[in-house]
Order: structure tokens, then sequence, then C-alpha cells
């Protein structure tokens, strides 16, 4: 039934020549490289063979004895001109198949079973599959199964917009019945007992889906097509150009569950997961931050404390930690040990493991208020999805020893370093977020295959909290929710690398980002012109041309306060909000200069034009507005 | 060990208190409490007695709430729940006052109350978490001779005020979460109710502690969890309770502790200000003044107060 080939076939049967790059030379491949020693006489039986064209070259490279086996009898009679045993087996329920195949073998041994290309024309696949099974169990058999990939990336751009084409032949041939992508076959296949041990899937990377070639998810210079792509790749690495998917199998138990996905199911997790670091040196901060995790107002949380290179005597310290804790923490927490990597593969380890809709990271001597889950939990039920961004202060500390006991000191005032809301722009040229203010969405590392970048020995987090920000958006309170430990005595990792360690890190993000396509967030535009105006203001006033030779005038200080002066008055709030009381003067002709004009302004028309600007309807009528935001500051 | 009220006063050899199995009454005062904060400090404290009386630090732990709230936090379902959340690692006493006693009132009713044989008192804020092995940290100290009070670190906002980084000595003692042994608490009559309602009993107490020769102790090793927050621009964020009761009781503190100085400068302030809050507190003070019911003075030649501007100890940082 095979039907990838534009060669017209007969009813349907279309036959495809071997290709060492086809799905037959990837079949065969596979059963070259795991073949078993095999009794003489043994059989390869093939499961919808259509013409069989993988009969020579199997029974040439495994010297088995090839059954062709199909319902279709042109294909057959092919095959069995070209002197190989043919069978007509017609695929349909489970026990009815079996019986089929059992007298077809009239008990032979059977070295290998395939099945391609298939699996997907088949109203009861899973009946086949089982049945198939059964017969490989019996005679420790392998199994090839191959099927098209509808995850192929030609397919899945092209629905995001609404559109699918379903085709004579190729990935969407109008004659398939099911549809797979690597996930649901290897699924079905371990329900029905065969387990998936290697792979061989064929790669197009323009399918015959490609089309139409002006498609701007298809278009290769298209900035969309590129994001895309670039996130097919991160989310589905080396899927996104499989054509078809090709498994080989070992029999094995029924699994007994079905396997489709329970959507319901997937409900049941935490609110949020806690990837906490640990090194197994720091036992006392790390009691005191599962002390404030307990003390949390919404405890929908479950606690993997990451213990990175643990030696047996830390591993034993931690694990006393944890065990020291009251029932309720103990159950959520647990200890996951991370053997290898740098400081960055625990977080990749933990938010693999991570079961919670939100992840954040809190390091062992980090400190989260009672209210640090609950204000995530109301940033989330704002903005879902999004990237949730708390405020948090700086302290400095210190170790200490009172009475022999090792505890640690506050040196310093908690410290509002960090900006209260996320400024995306602001992150484009360093991070202003420590790791404990973000709880990222799960989805960003299970579903959009966002990782952390183990090549960073460094602000790891940074570039983490860009690459998925800058995808799902970050939504921030104001709320002081956290405790950043900023150590004086050299406990951190800014003592641990160098300068150089960092600025190099520092740089590799910078090019990471320049290298993206960046898509930022609604009012970014606004920003942008605003950014671009100060700039221009300020070439303005530093670049105005001095009179050559000549020492600066008096009047020159004057006329930059005034330039200053009257863009600040065309900047403020009042001023764009009530611009369109202004419409009307414009239409009719009285129209002030725009911001650009105002740089040729001589300084008497400066003054003249921020005289006017006060004299303004529009600017009389926004003073309470300026009086009340007054006000609010003075309060604040 | 045990020791007899009194033996210590105007001696120079003063004893330790510490003892293996000791007997430990936890004391709160609640105040309009929810249930669910008090069962996460009870779940805690559990945990915390459990390991202690495993370790042999303790050998019972009665957990005693006086109630001040203007109706009960606890009906009986709510104490099976908080004794059903002990797990039987302690026992769980109520007594609803039936009146606002305020902190130190409370504290002294609840100390009066202690079984034979208690040891020691932990006196905490009922919303107060203890970290599991926080009892054993701040009972050791006490095998040392002369520690009078063993205070641990409350987290997230850590107290800022100073203390020795390697004794822990420092000028008192918040009754936020403090250890006391019991017979020295009695000796020097508990705290002074009838001067001080919310604020200020115990840096009072403690500079009595320490007027009878005993060192007040800050463990940072032992910490507390007290859910406190700060301001968006992250300050400090002071009850309205807090404001009133602690204007007020720096007026006495002032007057208790012979600063007649600062009692003036203080008065001037508040009677001057705008705040009606500094103006009460102001007039509440000059009333007791003239019904001659403050306190007496003490402490003539300061060697025991401390007063740094408004506060009682130096501060390793402002909040």
């Amino acid at each position: 039934m095979s039907a990838f080939e534009p060669e017209q076939p007969a009813e349907q049967t279309y036959d495809n020549a071997f290709m060492p790059d086809s799905v037959y030379g990837h079949a065969l491949g596979l059963l070259a490289r795991h073949r078993t020693q095999t009794s003489d006489g043994a059989l390869h039986l093939d499961i919808g063979c259509g013409y069989g064209r993988i009969a020579e070259p199997l029974t040439k490279t495994l010297g088995l004895h090839y059954v062709g086996c199909d319902d279709d009898s042109i294909g057959l009679a092919s095959l069995a001109s070209r002197g190989f045993e043919t069978s007509r087996v017609r695929l349909l329920d489970e026990d009815t198949t079996y019986a089929a195949l059992r007298a077809v073998v009239a008990n032979r041994p059977i070295a290998s079973v395939s099945m391609l290309d298939t699996l997907e024309h088949l109203p009861n696949g899973m009946a086949t599959l089982r049945a198939l099974s059964r017969l490989a169990a019996e005679n420790n058999a392998l199994v090839v199964i191959s099927v098209p990939n509808v995850a192929h990336a030609d397919i899945a751009a092209k629905l995001l917009l609404g559109r699918l084409d379903i085709t004579d032949v190729g990935l969407l041939d109008h004659t398939h019945l099911r549809i797979f992508t690597a996930q649901t076959l290897d699924a079905e296949l371990r329900a029905a007992g065969l387990y998936p041990f290697d792979s061989g899937d064929t790669h197009k990377v323009q399918s015959d889906q490609h089309f139409p070639e002006d498609h701007p998810l298809l278009a290769s210079g298209t900035e969309l097509g590129l994001l895309v792509r670039t996130l097919r790749e991160s989310a589905d690495p080396g899927h996104a150009g499989v054509f078809q998917l090709v498994r080989i199998c070992a029999p094995g138990p029924m699994s007994g569950t079905v396997p489709w996905v329970k959507a319901y199911e997937n409900e049941n997790r935490p609110f949020l997961t806690i990837v906490m670091r640990t090194q197994g040196r720091r036992l006392h901060t790390l009691r005191e931050a599962l002390l404030c995790l307990h003390g949390q107002t919404d405890p929908d949380i479950e606690v993997l404390v990451m213990g990175h290179r643990l030696e047996p005597a830390a591993i034993k310290a931690v694990e006393r930690v944890i065990d020291d804790q009251p029932e309720p923490m103990r159950f959520r927490t647990r200890l996951i040990q991370v053997l290898d990597g740098g400081r960055t593969r625990p977080l990749n380890v933990g938010f693999a493991e991570a079961r919670g809709r939100y992840v954040s990271i809190l390091d062992d001597d980090d400190i989260p208020f009672a209210h640090w889950v609950e204000t995530f939990r109301k940033l989330h039920d704002r903005h879902p999805g999004c990237v949730l961004r708390c405020s948090g202060v700086r302290q400095s500390v210190r170790n200490v020893t009172v009475q022999q006991q090792l505890g640690l000191r506050g040196e310093g005032a908690p410290e509002r370093i960090y900006p209260p809301t996320f400024d995306i722009l602001e992150h484009l040229r360093t991070n202003h977020t420590p790791p404990v203010a973000i709880a990222f969405p799960r989805g960003a590392f299970h579903d959009l295959g966002l990782h952390f970048d183990e090549n960073l020995t460094t602000t790891e987090d940074w570039d983490y909290l860009m690459r998925v920000a800058l995808l799902v958006g970050a939504e921030s309170s104001q709320e002081i929710t956290s405790v950043y430990r900023w150590w004086e005595d050299g406990e951190s990792s800014r003592d641990v690398h160098s300068q150089e360690e960092w600025d190099r890190n520092h740089a590799t993000i910078l090019r990471k980002m320049d290298s993206a396509p960046l898509l930022l967030p609604v009012g970014s535009a606004w920003r942008l012109r605003y950014l671009l105006d100060a700039g221009d203001r300020l070439r303005a006033v530093q670049l105005q041309p001095p009179i050559t030779g000549q020492p600066p005038q008096p009047g020159d200080a004057d006329r930059i306060e005034l330039l200053r002066l009257v863009s600040n008055l065309y900047s403020s709030n009042s001023w764009l909000l009530s611009s369109p009381l202004r419409l009307i003067g414009r239409l009719t002709g009285r129209r002030l200069p725009n911001h650009t004009e105002i740089w040729s302004l001589s300084t008497p028309e400066l003054q003249g034009l921020a005289d006017a600007i006060r004299q303004t309807l529009s600017w009389k009528i926004t003073a309470p507005l300026r009086r009340a935001r007054e006000v609010v500051r003075l309060d604040s | 060990m045990d020791v007899a009220e009194g033996d210590w006063v105007n001696t120079s050899a003063l004893p330790a208190f510490g003892t293996r199995h000791a007997v430990l009454q936890v004391q709160s005062v609640l105040f309009n409490n929810t249930i669910e904060d008090v069962e996460r400090a009870v779940v805690a404290m559990a945990r915390a007695a459990e390991l202690a009386i495993t370790s042999g630090a303790l050998s019972r732990v009665v957990l005693r709430y006086g109630d001040s709230g203007p109706l009960p936090a606890l009906d009986e379902a709510g104490l099976a729940r908080i004794r059903g959340a002990t797990r039987g690692a302690l026992a769980v006493e109520y007594d609803y006052f039936g009146a606002n006693l305020g902190s130190a009132r409370g504290h002294n009713r609840l100390a009066d109350q202690a079984v034979e044989g208690t040891h020691f008192l932990w006196v905490q804020n009922p919303d107060v978490l203890v970290s599991p092995r926080l009892f054993e940290t701040v009972l050791e100290p006490f095998d040392r001779a002369g520690v009078g009070q063993v205070e641990a670190k409350q987290l997230p906002i850590e107290h800022p005020k100073d203390y020795d980084a390697s004794t822990g000595e420092t000028a008192w003692a918040t009754t936020a979460c403090v250890m006391i042994p019991l017979s020295l608490f009695r000796s020097i009559n508990g705290f002074d109710a009838d001067t001080f309602f919310l604020y200020c009993d115990d840096v009072d107490l403690s500079f009595r502690i320490r007027e009878v020769g005993f060192r007040v102790l800050f463990q940072p090793a032992a910490v507390c969890f007290h859910d406190k927050r700060l301001s968006p621009s992250g300050g400090w964020l002071p009850t309205g309770a807090e404001h009133f009761y602690s204007a007020e009781a720096g007026l006495m503190m002032a007057h208790k502790w012979s600063r007649p100085d600062l009692v003036d400068q203080i008065l001037g302030y508040f009677t001057k200000s705008d705040d009606p809050v500094l103006r009460r507190a102001a007039g509440g003070f000059l009333s007791r003044r003239a019904a001659g019911t403050l306190p007496e003075p003490r402490d003539p030649n300061h060697t025991v107060a401390e007063f740094h501007g408004h506060l009682y100890a130096k501060h390793r940082f402002a909040l």
C-alpha cells in the first residue's frame, strides 16, 4: 500500500523502487544492524507488502525466506512473478489476523516482520499490531514498522494558519485513515507489546507538502518562518524534517493501557515546582529555605532538592535535613542527585522532573516571603502562561559561628536594587531579575523545549529568562516576595568565577539574542520610538554645532535647558493623553512644531513655544492629572 | 540544672539552666488568628518537639495558648484539629481569656499555668514556624553559666539589632521567638504588665534579666519563620497597633529606665505632632504621671538599658 512516490498506481497500490535512503532502505538497515542468529529457512514476513521491492535486497542481505502478505492481488502477482512466496491476507480484528498469519507461517521459524507504510491505512491498526506482537513473541522475531510523520514541519506550519492540504499521494495521502507522530507511534507500539529500540527515520526538509512556495511560514526568507522553524526545532529536535517514522521493535508484554492521552489527568499537578540547587555545603541556609517554604500561605508546591555532585557524607546530611522536615513538607520534597555537569545541569534535570504548572529556581540560600507562591498564583490568574515576575530585595550576608554553631548574619538592609517591574528592553542589555523572583511556565521547558544552556557557567538564568520571556511574555508584581542573599565572604558564584568568565558569558548571551528573531510585547513600538527620540534629542544637544573656533556662547546653556523643557512637555503623559483635543487645531492648520522640529528653533522661539504649550486648552485641562500625580508621588 | 528562684540574685556565681530531658512549655497569645496560621505553626512545632524529645534535649512539651481575641479563635472542633496536627508530640492547652490582656499580661498568665517541673518557656508569636532543630539549638547555650535568654533568628526579615558575632550577646530579645528558664522568669516576676501592654514588654524583660547579671543571646543558627512583609518600596510595614503601642511603650521605657531627658524629648515631639496617634500616646503617659501610676525608675547609672535614638540596641542596618 506504500504511497510515497508520485507514480500513479492501480487500485491504490504504489510501486516504489527500493532506494537506500527510502523507507525500504532504512528498514533493511535496521534489520541488518540488529540481525540475530537465525535458523536456516527462517522467514521474513512483509505485511502490506504491495509490490515488495524490498524483497530482493532483503533476501540478499539477510538470507531470509521472504513472504509477502497483502490483500492486493497486483502487488502479490508481481512478487510471485519474481519468485517470492506470497499470501493474500486481510488485516481485520486481532484474532483473525493472528490466525491468518499463523496459517501463512505454518510452523516455520520467523526471524523478522515488516509492515511499512501500511498501519496508517488500517481502520483498526491496534488489532494488527497486537497480532504481530503475539506472532513475534512466539518467535523472538524483530518487527519493523514505518508510518508517515504528520508532524512534519511543512504540515504543521500550514495547519498553524488553518490550511490542510490532503493530497493524492504523500504525507497526507487521501487514503490514510490514521495519523502518527513519533510520540503517538511509540505509544501505540508499546501498548501493543512492541518495544521500539532503534529508529531509522527518513528525512526530507522540504516534503511533498512544501507548497505553496510563497506561504509565509514555508518561504525561507521570512522572519515569521524563521521564528516558527526555530521554535519547532527547539520543541521537537530532530523531528521537524522527519518524513517517515521507522522503528524496529522487540516483542514484549502488552501494556494493557490505551495509548490515548487522558487530558484531565494532566491537570493533577501542583501549582509550583521549586528547583533548589545544593552542593550540600550550606546546610544551615538549606534549612532556612525549606522553613520559608513551609511558611507559604499557598502550599500547592513540590520541592526538588537538586543535590549536585554530592559526596556520600553530603548526601546523608541533605537527606537528614529533608527528613527533619514536618510531614507536609517532607512529602512535598525529594532529593534528586545530579552526578555530573556544571552548575546549570541541575536546572535542566530539575525542570525535566518538574510536575508543577510553573517552575521556580530557589537556591539553597534564597529566602521567599510567605506570599511568594501566593503572589505567583495571583499573577498567573491574571496572565496565565506568562513568565511570572515578582519583586525582590538583595541583602548582604555572611557566615558567623555563634556559640560554636554556624549561622547566617544579615549585614545590611534589604536593598531594593531590582526594578519593581519587568522591562524586557532593559533586560536586553543586562539582567535585572534574580532567579528567585521568577516562575517559569512549565510549557517553556516541556513544550517549547527551551532548556538551560549548559555551556554558560554564569548568568544562565538571565539567558533562560530572556529566551522564555521573549516568547511567552512576562507579567510582574511589585510585591516584594523574596530575599536574594549577597554573600560578603566568598560564598557566591561571583567569587567562584573570574570577571573574564562573567564577561564572556555576557557576550555569549548577547550574541544569542542578536541571532534570533525578537518578539516584543504590546507597547514596545512606543517604547522603541521613545528611546530613538531620546537618542536623537541627546545627540542634538551634544552635537549642537559649536561655531568653529568660537567658545560656547553665553546663551547655549539656556537653549539646552529650553530644549529639555520643551522635549519633556511633549513627552509628558498630559500632552500625549490630550492629543485628541488638539486635533481640530491641527486640521485647521494651527499647529505647533513637532517633536523633531524643535531642534532647529532659536532660544527665543523655544521660550515662546514652551509658553504656548502651557497656554493651550489641552494643557490646562490636564492640570488636575498632573496635580494628582504629584500628590501620589509625594505620598509614596 | 534546677535552680531555686532567687539563688543567683546578688551573687557572682550565676547558674547554668541547661538540663537533659527538660520539660518545656511553649506559649503563645492568640488574637484573631486564623486556624490555618495556628495549625501551620503547630505542625512545625510538633516536628521540632518530636526531634528534641528523640535527641534527649526535651522530655515533654506542653503548648499553651491564651486567647485575647474578642471571640475565641479555637472552638472545640478547632482545638481538636490543632491537637490532631501535633501527632501526639506535645500536649495542647487553650485558655480563652475573655479580655484583651495584651502580650505581657497574657504571657504572665500562661507562665503561671505551667505544669510542675517545667524548666523552660518558649515564648513565641502564634504564627511563628520553628525550624525542625530549633529547640535543640536554642537550649544548647543554657549549658553555660549565666545565660538568661536565647533568641532565635526570624525569617524572612531578620531583626536588625546588633549582636556579638561569636558569643551572640545582644541587648534584648524579642518575644516573637525566645527561650527563657521558667525559674528565672518567675524570679523577676515575668513581664511588667502594669507598664507595658503590647510593645517593649520584651525589651524591658531582657533588661531586667541583664540587670541581675544574666546574658541575653541571639542564636542565628536557630531559625523561625514569621510572616512579615516589606512595602513595595522595601520598607517595614508597621501595623496601626504597632504605631500606637510602640509610641506609648517608648515613653514608658525612657521613664522606667531612668532617661528623663528622653521622656521630655519624646513628649515634646509627640505633643506637637500632627499625628493623633502620637498625641494620644503622650496624653496617656501624662495621665499616668498625674495619677502617680508610672513605674519606679531603675538603672540610674545606665549600666543595663541602652537607648540609641528610638531603639534599644545598636542596629546593624535600618529597616
